[in-house]
């Protein structure tokens, strides 16, 4: 019995391997495939996953900076469904997913590709039977790890033919990748790569700054309901100083200091006009608005119509 | 305690014990933002424009994607004073100390293994 754990745990551990592997290559799709255990290894599991789901947003938003090219959302593998969920027919893009033989895909059952969570999502998913139906699912890819996918269930019609799903799942892809692997004879690159992360055209010059900008970002968030002041005394606040925050911060989050805490505040008091019946007034209140007037307007010009329309 | 201060949904119950809000996840995993929201909305409605301490019993809690965990963070401090997580010790306890070390909290944040810390790290903020 021992040494069955055993071999089951040095499986685990190898997956957890293979993922680290994974994320140093710079592939954060993949994750470790979870088991109920309560150990240290499934501990271990979960933070290399939540690690990745962090890597990966903070990789894109560092690329977005820079490039807004490089990363791309596309719906690259889709299938077609039969009235029992039955593979019909694959995009042939589905090699990059599934290590399945293309002879064996057809009339398989979509649920064989699903790791056991997910399919019991999808189980209850197709009981539901309610369309378009949007199901984060995990694919078990050639490695054993495991692909998150976000699908698209669509119903097709007419209904009288065989094909009667369309199944559309949606990923972020590193084009940097596909480009190259799209044209391997191509002498010349299609983008030059090599000024990734490259900071010399930027006002932030190194690691330290961005910290500064980071941590002001956070503050506003922590204190959205507070004036902010001038630049200059937030910067100098922060050790820094307004023409690096003014431009460094914009180059960051896309977005002025200003307008950041402006959103900041429309954001969580859209969710109070939303879900309570805290009266309007106050919440322009807690949110650091003046005036109602000031809070009504900015709040009709961000979502289209005033809170008190909201409520209706 | 009257009957109004209890709610059940499908993915937790919440109640108002000694002004702290007692927010006890069932068996469930967050997906998506859809449920983030109602999460948030849902208790948002329960303390009728009131803040609250929350202690936050997540040991049940199967899991929660990045999406939902990026919204909880912050929408999901909405209204509360401070907020201890109750987990269970390992994988769970290092899902919370994980949420908590990378998303910077906007509200006093604790995690605890045992429910009498839980609700001493909230006592300051009743």
């Amino acid at each position: 019995m021992e040494t069955q754990t055993n071999a089951d745990d040095q499986k685990r551990l190898s997956l957890i391997n293979k993922m680290i592997i994974e994320l140093g290559g710079e592939n954060f799709n993949y994750r470790v495939p979870t088991t109920s255990k309560n150990d240290v290894i499934e501990a271990i599991a979960v933070s290399i996953n939540m690690l990745a789901d962090k890597l990966s947003e903070s990789y894109k938003n560092r690329y977005l900076v820079h490039s807004r090219e490089i990363f791309e959302h596309l719906t690259d593998l889709s299938f077609i469904l039969d009235n029992q969920f039955k593979i019909v027919q694959v995009t042939s893009t589905y090699n990059e997913f599934v290590s399945i033989k293309k002879s064996q895909l057809a009339g398989m059952p979509f649920l064989d590709l699903l790791d056991r969570e997910s399919q019991e999502i999808w189980e209850s998913a197709t009981i539901t039977a309610k369309y378009p139906q949007k199901l984060h699912l995990n694919l078990t890819t050639k490695k054993k790890l495991t692909q998150p996918l976000t699908f698209f269930l669509n119903e097709l019609i007419p209904i009288e033919s065989e094909s009667r799903y369309l199944l559309s799942g949606v990923r972020t892809v590193n084009i940097r990748e596909l480009t190259n692997s799209n044209a391997p004879d191509s002498d010349e690159p299609l983008y030059d790569y090599s000024k990734f992360l490259d900071l010399s055209d930027s006002v932030l010059k190194d690691e330290k700054d961005i910290s500064i900008i980071k941590q002001i970002h956070a503050h506003i968030e922590k204190n959205r309901a507070d004036a902010l002041g001038s630049l200059q005394k937030l910067a100098n606040d922060f050790g820094t100083n307004e023409f690096k925050l003014k431009n460094g911060f914009k180059e960051l989050y896309g977005i002025t200091v200003f307008k950041f805490q402006m959103e900041e505040r429309l954001n969580y008091a859209k969710t109070l006009v939303e879900s309570s019946s805290i009266p309007v007034k106050a919440i322009a209140e807690m949110m650091g608005f003046k005036t109602l007037a000031h809070f009504s307007r900015s709040f009709k010009k961000r979502f289209g119509s005033n809170p008190r329309e909201m409520r209706k | 305690m009257t009957m109004h201060d209890f709610l059940e949904t499908d993915y937790a119950r919440l109640r108002i014990e000694d002004s702290i809000l007692v927010f006890e996840y069932k068996p469930t995993r967050i997906r998506g933002i859809e449920l983030a929201r109602r999460i948030v909305s849902d208790r948002i409605q329960f303390q009728k424009g009131r803040a609250y301490p929350v202690l936050c019993d997540a040991r049940r809690l199967l899991d929660a994607d990045n999406i939902a965990r990026n919204f909880l963070a912050y929408e999901g401090t909405l209204l509360t004073k401070a907020i201890s997580f109750l987990v269970q010790p390992i994988h769970n306890k290092t899902r919370a100390e994980f949420f908590v070390q990378s998303n910077t909290p906007l509200v006093p944040t604790g995690i605890f293994t045992k429910e009498e810390k839980a609700r001493a790290f909230l006592k300051p903020y009743i």
